[in-house]
């Protein structure tokens, strides 16, 4: 199921990121509704790093680190929208049997967890381990601008670089740090920060899918005969809010980014007939999982 | 017979040699300096691929190792003092203790992490503190703190093994040099698998007077004193168990039930520590058998000075358990 | 000036010895005070010992020497050439001195608890340490009752039983008995014969005169008095009632030989020997002493302090009030009333109820007639 032998054209890619949009919007509605509790972290207009990153990793080797917004993470890996759901709803047939939730998602070689930076280092050891193994496999690291100010994600730089480790730092820079803007948090530029640990940085469009697909299948590749690691610094914006209804920016800004959004500049590519339906398609089907689990 | 330091070394020379997914890690353990206490000394030399100098950055390569561990090995990592455990701790308790847990037992962190404690070198502050106290109670690791009466070689090497949970092994500075502590009046009880209690008494036959319950380098002030008090016509029976967390409780009741007067030691700084649990425990099992309120002693509540004079004031000593050893009989 | 010491000072927290590499100084030869006495190296690093007096240098150890912390190096002394030995001596008496025990920390504490001066120990033990098991013998010899040793089960120990005016026969009929009773156990006696304090009767000491009983009943010493006096009824009632009012308990001592049938009731305080027979139904009240071959018949009421002497027998039902005193061998009727008070001698056969304080004189040989 995840061999990632799953078609690398923009249907798909817009298939899979409406998925997302639609389950994480029908998270925020369970929410507001009170059927979930605790928090959400959604990634609404990050969607395009997920598929586009992902869907050039060898998923059967390949290993992921997410974070606590890695809900888009999870299923663009394993497109298993039921166990996310279920694991979200707290019942057993969760992912990690409702213990995990939201932040603390594992599956294969898929783990997450709800500490900023902290899986930075973990992510360095996973590398570590699987160059001792030979196993050929990448290690990706995802983080936001917000973990860029932990300091054990420079510890895990260092080490990485040090011992010459097959690891991918895929920064998502969606502009926030909960509330504050990254530049109310940040002295000097992000993205030049790993270059001066040794760790090679490409600065890309994160809201371009097919730019995200084609730059991560050129990294990995570096990374895999190289082992050595890089850093992919994704710029993006985050449309939704930190969690759930703590949003505190001027619309105006957020309305600006809405046209910037990657499944909007995804949408004018595509047969507008096929879009309207297959998004009512996706919408049709999420609802009748989320219906059938919440009888259960 | 062998010392607290080569039990150690030995440990992991075996524990190296036995099993291939055993990695070892930690600042300036490499030879020829071979770590601050000498513990990994050689080891580099005999398996250069598996035991790794790190930079200095305690909470880096501890995630490391965490990383190492969900992915199939077995890492021991050396902090080099306790105290830099601090360091550490996000990634002890929410990365290493927490996985197998919220991942529904879908993984596993077989993971050591090795680090020596405790004063009485004059280190001050920052180099001298017993902080295991900070890390017991928290779910999902265990803490072992070997006394000199213990075999470091075999506890070692269960921990890197045979455990799969994460363990957080404390030695004590004062320790390495002395020889194992073997006697005739000595017995041991294993609740905890792999992390056995040794009780060892002053006497050849009959009930204790007093039952001292303590770990890890105070065995070094309770073994001369056991023999003090014999002198003294004293029956002590001084309980050490390897494994701070969990508890061994039934074991502790049960010395505890033997005469009802029990002194709980640890060198770390008074309140909210290893003693106050242990002496709620044995509260909740042996109400209505005490002879008296269980004593609890601990260093004093402040940092250790540097200045010799100023140090041995400040850490639990002998005569303290002397005295309150006394202080339960009258 | 005095002779002043040079010790080897810690110079390393992780070693306890270090080497003399050379002397700076050499031997008998004037030092002043801050000057190099001696290099000492341990294996970090190399250090200098200085004098911390004017005199001249007398060393105690040799070039090249490993030295314990604390150890003595040399002795600084007023003159080049003065004999040290005596001051060398006595400083190791006085360090000796400060750790020679004349007992173990256990001794002192059992002795402090059972009250044993631990100087009244140390003639006899002049030459050893005294130990708890010296202190316990030495107080076993004082006075057992003080015997408090921990028991683990309290209520299941012997009650110990104090003798009060136990001095005399009564004292060791009642010892005797005592000796043959399982669940009992002498530990002291008390009498006003002053002449036998700090005596023992058949192994139990005589501690002091009777009204040492209340201080003995605080300490916990006994858990029951027995009234040994026998032949003064006045006597058994003024202790008697003087110890109850202290609080302290009676025992009722109870020759195993002699027979308690089904439904007696029975008071405190009665000590009652050997082969002594009562029968069903009958009450016996506080503080009676019923001497060897006693029988109480059935339904016989008896009140308290009275004295029965050997073979005394009544029939059955009778009534006897309190502080009556019956002589050997006095028999009575059946559904007699004696009141209290009364006292009947030796041999009488009582065939009439005596009323309140009577004495009733014994007939002998009366003829009553003469045959042909």
């Amino acid at each position: 199921m995840l061999v990632n032998n799953r078609p690398k054209c923009l249907r798909s890619f817009f298939q899979e990121m409406t998925h997302i949009r639609v389950v994480e919007e029908t998270f925020l509605d369970l929410f507001a509704q009170g059927v979930i509790g605790g928090t959400v972290h959604t990634c609404l207009g990050q969607e395009a790093v997920a598929v586009g990153l992902i869907s050039a990793l060898n998923l059967d080797l390949d290993i992921i680190c997410s974070n606590h917004r890695g809900h888009g993470h999870f299923l663009a890996y394993c497109g298993d929208t039921s166990s996310l759901v279920a694991e979200i709803l707290g019942q057993p047939s969760g992912v990690c049997g409702g213990i995990g939730g939201s932040q603390h998602l594992q599956m294969k070689n898929f783990y997450s967890n709800g500490i900023l930076g902290g899986m930075a280092p973990v992510a360095v050891g996973m590398a570590f381990a699987e160059k001792l193994k030979g196993s050929g496999a990448v290690v990706v690291q995802f983080m936001g601008d917000g973990a860029m100010a932990e300091g054990a994600v420079y510890e895990a730089m260092n080490m990485a670089a040090l011992w010459k480790l097959p690891i991918m730092f895929a920064v998502e820079n969606n502009q926030y740090a909960q509330s504050t803007h990254w530049n109310a948090q940040h002295s000097g530029m992000l993205e030049q920060r790993s270059e001066s640990f040794g760790v090679p940085m490409v600065d890309i469009d994160g809201n371009d899918v097919e730019e995200v697909y084609h730059t991560t299948q050129h990294l990995i590749n570096e990374i895999r005969t190289q082992c050595t690691p890089r850093l992919m610094f994704m710029r993006t914006y985050r449309i939704g809010p930190h969690s759930k209804g703590d949003d505190l920016r001027d619309p105006k800004e957020i309305d600006l980014h809405q046209q910037q959004e990657p499944l909007s500049r995804l949408r004018k590519k595509l047969d507008p007939s096929w879009v309207t339906s297959i998004e009512k398609q996706i919408r049709q089907e999420v609802a009748l999982l989320v219906a059938n689990l919440r009888k259960e | 017979m062998a010392s607290y330091l080569s039990g150690l070394q030995s440990g992991l020379k075996e524990a190296l040699t036995a099993n291939r997914k055993v990695i070892v890690l930690g600042e300036d353990i490499v030879d020829p300096y071979g770590g601050a206490f000498k513990v990994t000394k050689g080891l580099s030399t005999c398996f250069p691929e598996r035991v790794i100098s790190t930079p200095i950055c305690e909470g880096g390569f501890t995630g490391v190792a965490v990383g190492m561990a969900l992915r199939g090995f077995r890492p021991v990592i050396e902090i080099m003092f306790g105290d830099f455990l601090t360091l550490c701790s996000d990634q002890i308790v929410n990365h290493m203790a927490k996985f197998p847990d919220m991942y529904n037992n879908q993984v596993k962190v077989p993971l050591v992490i090795r680090t020596p404690m405790g004063g009485g070198r004059g280190y001050g502050a920052t180099h001298s503190q017993s902080l295991e106290k900070m890390f017991l109670g928290i779910p999902g690791i265990k803490v072992v703190a070997p006394s000199h009466l213990h075999a470091t070689n075999d506890i070692l090497k269960y921990a890197i093994l045979n455990d799969d949970d994460p363990v957080l092994f404390i030695e004590n500075k004062l320790l390495y040099p002395l020889e194992q502590h073997v006697h005739v009046f000595m017995e041991q009880s294993v609740e905890i698998s792999g992390y056995p209690t040794v009780a060892l008494r002053n006497f050849s036959t009959g009930k204790p007077d007093v039952t001292i319950i303590a770990y890890g380098g105070l065995s070094l002030e309770i073994v001369p004193l056991l023999a003090k008090l014999h002198d003294d016509e004293l029956n002590v029976n001084a309980v050490f168990p390897s494994s701070l967390w969990p508890v061994p409780v039934e074991t502790l009741t049960r010395y505890g039930a033997q005469c009802g007067r029990i002194v709980l030691c640890e060198e770390s700084s008074a309140g909210f520590n290893w003693g106050s649990e242990i002496a709620a425990l044995l509260y909740e099992n042996l109400h209505g058998k005490l002879a008296a309120p269980i004593a609890r002693l601990a260093s004093a509540s402040q940092a250790i000075p540097a200045a010799r004079q100023l140090e041995i004031k400040t850490l639990i000593s002998a005569q303290d358990i002397e005295n309150a050893v006394w202080e339960l009989m009258s | 000036m005095n002779t002043v010491v040079v010790r080897m000072p810690v110079l390393n927290a992780n070693e306890d010895q270090a080497i003399i590499v050379d002397w700076c100084i050499e031997d008998k030869k004037a030092v002043n005070r801050g000057n190099e006495i001696c290099i000492v190296e341990t294996t970090k690093a190399a250090h200098d010992i200085v004098a911390e007096a004017d005199g001249f240098i007398r060393y105690l150890v040799k070039k090249g020497q490993v030295v314990k912390n604390d150890q003595l190096i040399a002795v600084i002394t007023a003159t080049p050439n003065e004999d040290y030995s005596d001051f060398i001596t006595s400083l190791e008496k006085s360090e000796s001195a400060t750790t020679e025990r004349k007992w173990t920390k256990k001794a002192e504490l059992v002795a402090k608890k059972l009250g044993v001066d631990l100087a009244d120990l140390t003639a006899k033990h002049a030459d050893s340490v005294i130990t708890e098991a010296d202190v316990l013998e030495f107080n076993k010899s004082r006075f057992v009752g003080k015997d408090l040793l921990e028991d683990a089960n309290p209520n299941l120990r012997p009650q110990r039983i104090l003798l009060i005016g136990g001095g005399a026969g009564g004292g060791a009929i009642t010892l005797e008995t005592l000796s043959r009773i399982q669940h009992q156990r002498a530990v002291g006696i008390l009498d006003n014969n002053a002449a036998l304090h700090g005596k023992t009767i058949m192994g139990v000491p005589v501690i002091g005169n009777n009204n040492l009983a209340a201080e003995l009943w605080q300490k916990k010493d006994f858990d029951a008095a027995i009234i040994c006096v026998t032949a003064s009824i006045i006597d058994r009632v003024t202790i008697f009632n003087n110890l109850r009012d202290q609080g302290i308990c009676f025992a009722n001592v109870i020759d195993p030989t002699s027979v308690v049938k089904s439904y007696v009731s029975m008071g405190e305080g009665n000590l009652i020997m050997g082969n002594a027979y009562l029968a069903p139904f009958c009450v016996l009240g506080d503080n009676n002493f019923l001497a060897s071959h006693a029988c109480i018949e059935h339904h016989t009421k008896v009140g308290n302090h009275c004295t029965f002497g050997p073979r005394f027998t009544t029939s059955g039902a009778v009534t006897i009030g309190n502080q009556v005193k019956f002589g050997m061998g006095v028999l009575v009727e059946p559904y007699l009333t004696i009141e209290d008070s009364c006292l009947i001698p030796s041999g009488c056969v009582l065939t009439q109820n005596l009323p309140f304080n009577s004495v009733v004189k014994m007939q002998h040989n009366q003829v009553i007639k003469v045959r042909s």
